[in-house]
């Protein structure tokens, strides 16, 4: 009777140690959520690494869950601070994609704006050119040149509405870079005339 | 103490193993031994290919990388889950080790991936930009306003925009710019054939060469003056008695390229004409003025009017002068000298002499040849 009693309590010891721990399911949902909701925010494209460094994160604690769960006295604690550093990692992530996206759009929306102001001026400065024998023709050129960037402008705020702000940026910057060097050739063209 | 003894000797040793290993158990199972250091280095490896880029410029050597570290983590995980007495890691240090070697082999890939990219890119931007140089070279040259179209802006600034991309690493927005920006180029190069397909047309040339022969024949014949004007090398050749006496360059209006048809065009007329007046004050310097319109040139005009080529409130204009002013300029269609080469003209010929006007005299023309080796060469 009492080697019966022994047993049962030994079985008892074995229960309580393994069947206590059991997979942090709960955990391992939001932390998934919250690296799915950086994803969706676009954090493989604006910060690559920071999401890379993330989903090692998650991949870590998953790891350590199957590890756990192969064991006889599963212990989930470690797991679980994984997945609470992931989870934690990930919706700072998603805050600073946010920020980094936010700065590219900024970013772009000023290049847009100078190069409006460039365009603008470039006219100014053109219709204002003395349209002498020596010039006339590098103006007409010039007002051609200015049409065709011109006509691209539109072509930003488009990319901007659609969320490609890096493309918009490098589009504007171009187009800025294009007006300019016309300027330059407008003021030429005037100092040629002096 | 003294009625322990007895209870436990009454309970048999059995039972105290079994609860000892019990005991022991969890205490043994908390103390992992530490991972090979390999593991970590892996891991580590993996961020930094990533960092650099590696899955973008070579995504599929870097999945085959991804594929075998996945399976080395699955083995670690195997392993680490057995009993601490049972876990063996040395053969996951030595997977391990093989997957850094695997990685390295990955990166240099990926680098030379991104290097030939890059390269590949790159000259690609630069044929594009000569082409465009070349184009835009001709259009100073010819100072034509077809040779200046929209077209050529757009591409200049793809182009600037393509250069971000490729500095981005962004080959895909690259390659579409790229593309974008040659499109572009073509259509103002085949914009610019198009409109002056007449300096390609063999049948035109023979046309212009046969007026000019006629009328060095002519002058050759009666002994008198001949001014003839090429239209595409700017230049006013004078003749007399079929010889060449001397050739000015000359300046032309913003449209010379094309047959003058209407007042306001600004194109240059062609065809065969005569000074039918002097005029010794003009606003341009001295001034020599032609018979423009002549009877062809009526002629073209009123079928242009016909078949709807232009408005029908159009005028013929007139008023086409050889004068001074200097070359540098624009005219309306005038032929424009500086002005010591105009008085020296001026003083040379009479009311009477023909003018014969044409677009070029040679098959093998720049304007040809150029926008020819800009179609053929890309």
């Amino acid at each position: 009777m009492k080697r019966i009693l022994v047993v049962l309590a030994s079985l008892a010891l074995v229960a309580s140690l393994t069947a206590c721990a059991k997979a942090p399911t709960e955990e391992i949902n939001a932390t998934k959520a919250a690296v799915d909701a950086a994803v969706a925010e676009g954090a493989q494209q604006y910060t690559p690494e920071d999401y890379k460094m993330v989903a090692d994160g998650l991949a870590a604690a998953n790891a350590e869950i199957k590890v756990q769960e192969e064991k006889f006295f599963k212990n989930f604690d470690k797991a679980k601070q994984m997945l609470a550093k992931a989870k934690a990692d990930a919706e700072a992530l998603k805050g600073k994609v946010a920020q980094r996206k936010e700065e590219l759009k900024q970013a772009a929306i000023a290049t847009l704006a100078q190069a409006t102001t460039a365009l603008a001026e470039a006219k100014d400065l053109l219709a204002k050119a003395p349209k002498g024998k020596g010039s006339k023709a590098d103006i007409e050129a010039m007002q051609t040149d200015l049409a065709g960037v011109e006509a691209m402008l539109p072509e930003v705020q488009p990319m901007i509405d659609g969320g490609d702000f890096i493309g918009a940026n490098e589009k504007a910057n171009a187009i800025l870079a294009r007006i300019t060097a016309v300027t330059d050739e407008v003021k030429a063209a005037i100092e040629k005339t002096k | 103490m003294a009625k322990i003894g007895p209870a436990l000797r009454r309970l048999g040793a059995g039972p105290i193993i079994v609860a000892l290993v019990f005991c022991l158990l969890p205490l043994t199972g908390c103390s992992e031994p530490p991972l090979p250091a390999e593991v970590d280095l892996v891991v580590k490896q993996d961020q930094d290919l990533w960092k650099v880029g590696v899955p973008r410029f070579a995504p599929r050597e870097y999945d085959e990388y991804a594929a075998a570290l996945r399976a080395g983590q699955d083995l670690l995980i195997a392993e680490r889950s057995k009993f601490l007495w049972f876990q063996n890691y040395d053969p996951i240090a030595t997977l391990f080790s093989e997957l850094i070697v695997h990685g390295e082999q990955v990166r240099t890939a990926a680098m030379t991936a991104k290097a030939r990219e890059t390269t590949e890119l790159n000259l690609q931007i630069i044929k594009v930009s000569e082409r465009l140089r070349i184009l835009r070279e001709l259009a100073g040259e010819v100072r034509d306003k077809k040779l200046s179209t929209r077209g050529m802006a757009r591409a200049e600034t793809l182009i600037n925009e393509a250069r971000g991309h490729v500095k981005n690493g962004d080959w895909t927005k690259a390659r579409r710019t790229i593309s974008e920006a040659s499109l572009n180029l073509d259509g103002a190069v085949k914009a610019t054939r198009q409109s002056m397909a007449r300096f390609a047309d063999g049948q035109q040339i023979a046309h212009w060469r046969t007026l000019v022969a006629n009328a060095i024949q002519k002058s050759r014949s009666s002994g008198g003056y001949l001014i003839v004007v090429n239209k595409l090398d700017r230049e006013l050749s004078l003749y007399k008695s079929g010889q060449l006496v001397k050739s000015y360059p000359a300046g032309m209006g913003i449209n010379y390229l094309t047959d003058k048809l209407y007042s306001g065009d600004r194109a240059t007329p062609e065809g065969e004409y005569k000074i039918i007046r002097k005029l010794p004050a003009s606003k341009f310097y001295k001034a020599l003025l032609i018979n423009y319109p002549n009877e062809q040139d009526e002629r073209e005009f009123a079928l242009a009017k016909r078949q709807g080529k232009i408005s029908k409130n159009a005028r013929i204009g007139g008023l086409i002068e050889i004068h001074g002013g200097g070359t540098a300029g624009l005219t309306n269609g005038c032929v424009a000298l500086d002005d010591r080469q105009m008085l020296e003209l001026y003083n040379t010929v009479e009311v009477g002499t023909p003018v014969v006007i044409v677009g070029t005299l040679s098959a093998n023309n720049t304007l040809c040849s150029t926008l020819e080796s800009l179609c053929n060469e890309y």
